[in-house]
């Protein structure tokens, strides 16, 4: 058995050994860091199965933002006050589990691969703007599926405007967290804007970029940065929901201009691919913000 | 166990225990997680997939980076860098599931703020 | 690559794999919980940035260096700043 693959056995031990503490612990803080920890271990497992831009994206989503919403939760719900399922129920669970897992497995052991888009991503890759194929296909090829998935993150935005959740007001947290903030937030931004461009040909892209500028704002936000709250918070606001109006601006331009939704002019697709991007990238991050500190008047911790 | 079925299983792992608390725990923040981790699994799935594809593409021999890469790119009469620990990282997956993932992941955070936001008010309302 | 290098880089890294399995060795014996925390502070910051440097010594293009360097500074200041966190926490709330 040669390294790699006791590596690749390892880490998707890791995966599931992580994922169980996480759903079975009944600390919750021991849950959101179990949880945070298979985030970050599945992203590992995403680059070993070669696709850099998913795992930078579930590292940056699924297990830092995601888990701050989840830390956030767990201080406000209080501890764990289920009762344990009875015996039968959790025993038929269990066996309707393993033998549904059984089965994905073998269908996918025995399903035939076929190779449909690979080609024909390759073929038309030349045309689109980019090199980087994914970021072909989310903003060239498929584009249509990203304006729709805007569209879902500006309905959850309404969807937690409307319930208006408390605020978060971070405790004091020392001397050290406006040096952090002064180090982090600079390089966060400059790592943002190199992951936005080198999204046209390598792993990255606006959804990467703008989960990191997320992490940016939060961090500013749980430092304490002293801003007139209203203000700040309409013009993240507009932020929000201005990626989802320029990306429709773009779709009814290009249909003016060539004839068909989202089909760029012919040697411009890379112009307006970054205009978007750049574009999504603000509001991607402004809305995870938001989705982050809530609406609410009221406040809480 | 081949190597190639070694993330596949765990992808199919964590569907099975996200199922799993999700029929057996009342718990709402842990339901989340499940729905979470259930995610996560199907996305596993998805991008192995989208590797096997590739692979087939490419010829079964060539599994590495670069040459999942050259696969890409030789159509687009481009050339391939050549990259170091290439030999580590595999293939490129197929990018149309990757692009689908990465679609659902940002939904998948939206969906999580707001289930718990829909929590946390429900829980007030129970509590206190 | 001279062999040199590979082998200082080699040595690097596995030198600060060697950091961090004792951080979690650490993490894993000790007794309470500043203890702890200044097995994992210190053999942290110092475990990745030796497997930083060892990486720089193995890559080939001097534009590798940038993001490495920025690891290690991103690591080592998010590390001093949550050991900082944790600490005046535990300070504050001696009884837990």
């Amino acid at each position: 058995m040669s390294p790699v693959v006791l590596f690749d056995a390892a880490l998707a031990l890791g995966v599931l050994g992580c994922a169980a503490l996480a759903l079975t612990l009944r600390d919750r803080t021991g849950t959101v860091a179990a949880f945070m920890l298979t985030g970050l271990l599945v992203a590992l497992s995403w680059l070993r199965l070669g696709a850099p831009d998913v795992a930078l994206a579930e590292a940056a989503i699924g297990a830092g933002l995601t888990g701050a919403l989840f830390l956030r939760g767990a201080r406000r719900l209080g501890p764990l006050r289920a009762r344990p399922p009875a015996p039968a129920q959790a025993a038929a669970a269990a066996l309707g589990a393993a033998v549904l897992s059984a089965a994905l497995l073998w269908a996918f052991a025995t399903a035939p691969a076929e190779s449909l888009y690979p080609p024909r991503v390759a073929a038309a890759l030349e045309d689109s703007g980019v090199s980087n194929p994914v970021t072909a296909v989310l903003l060239n090829f498929r584009a249509w599926d990203t304006l729709l998935e805007i569209a879902v993150l500006v309905v959850a935005l309404l969807l937690v405007m409307t319930l208006s959740p408390p605020r978060v007001i971070p405790d004091k947290l020392g001397a050290l967290v406006q040096p952090f903030a002064r180090i982090v937030v600079p390089v966060a931004v400059l790592v943002a804007g190199h992951l936005l461009w080198q999204g046209a040909e390598a792993p990255g892209g606006a959804f990467q970029a703008g989960a990191v500028l997320a992490g940016a704002g939060l961090a500013l936000v749980l430092g304490g940065v002293r801003v007139d709250r209203r203000v700040l918070r309409r013009a993240l606001t507009a932020l929000a929901l201005a990626g989802l109006a320029v990306f429709t601006l773009a779709a009814l331009a290009s249909q003016a201009v060539t004839g068909a939704l989202l089909g760029y002019p012919d040697g411009q697709a890379k112009a307006w691919i970054i205009a978007i991007e750049g574009a999504l990238t603000l509001s991607i991050a402004a809305t995870l913000c938001l989705l982050f500190t809530g609406y609410g008047r009221r406040s809480a911790r | 166990m081949t190597p190639d079925l070694i993330y596949p299983a765990a992808g199919a792992g964590l569907i099975g225990l996200a199922l799993w608390r999700l029929a057996t725990c009342g718990d709402t923040l842990r339901r989340i997680m499940a729905l979470n981790v259930l995610a996560v699994g199907i996305a596993m799935l998805m991008l192995a997939a989208g590797r096997e594809t590739l692979m087939l593409a490419a010829g079964r021999e060539t599994s590495t980076l670069a040459a999942g890469r050259d696969t890409l790119t030789r159509a687009a009469g481009q050339d391939t860098p050549q990259t170091a620990g290439a030999g580590f990282l595999q293939a490129a997956a197929d990018p149309v599931p990757q692009a689908f993932v990465l679609t659902g992941i940002v939904v998948l955070v939206a969906v999580t703020a707001a289930l718990m936001a829909l929590a946390e008010r429900l829980g007030a309302r129970d509590g206190d | 690559m001279s062999l040199v290098a590979t082998l200082l880089g080699t040595a690097m890294i596995a030198a600060g794999v060697g950091f961090l399995l004792f951080a979690a060795l650490g993490l894993w014996r000790l007794p309470d919980t500043l203890s702890r925390l200044h097995a994992l502070t210190k053999a942290d910051t110092a475990g990745l940035a030796l497997v930083a440097l060892g990486a720089a010594c193995l890559s080939d293009t001097p534009a590798a260096l940038l993001p490495l360097g920025l690891c290690a500074l991103l690591v080592a200041v998010s590390g001093a700043t949550i050991g900082h966190l944790i600490a005046r926490r535990l300070m504050r709330r001696p009884a837990a």
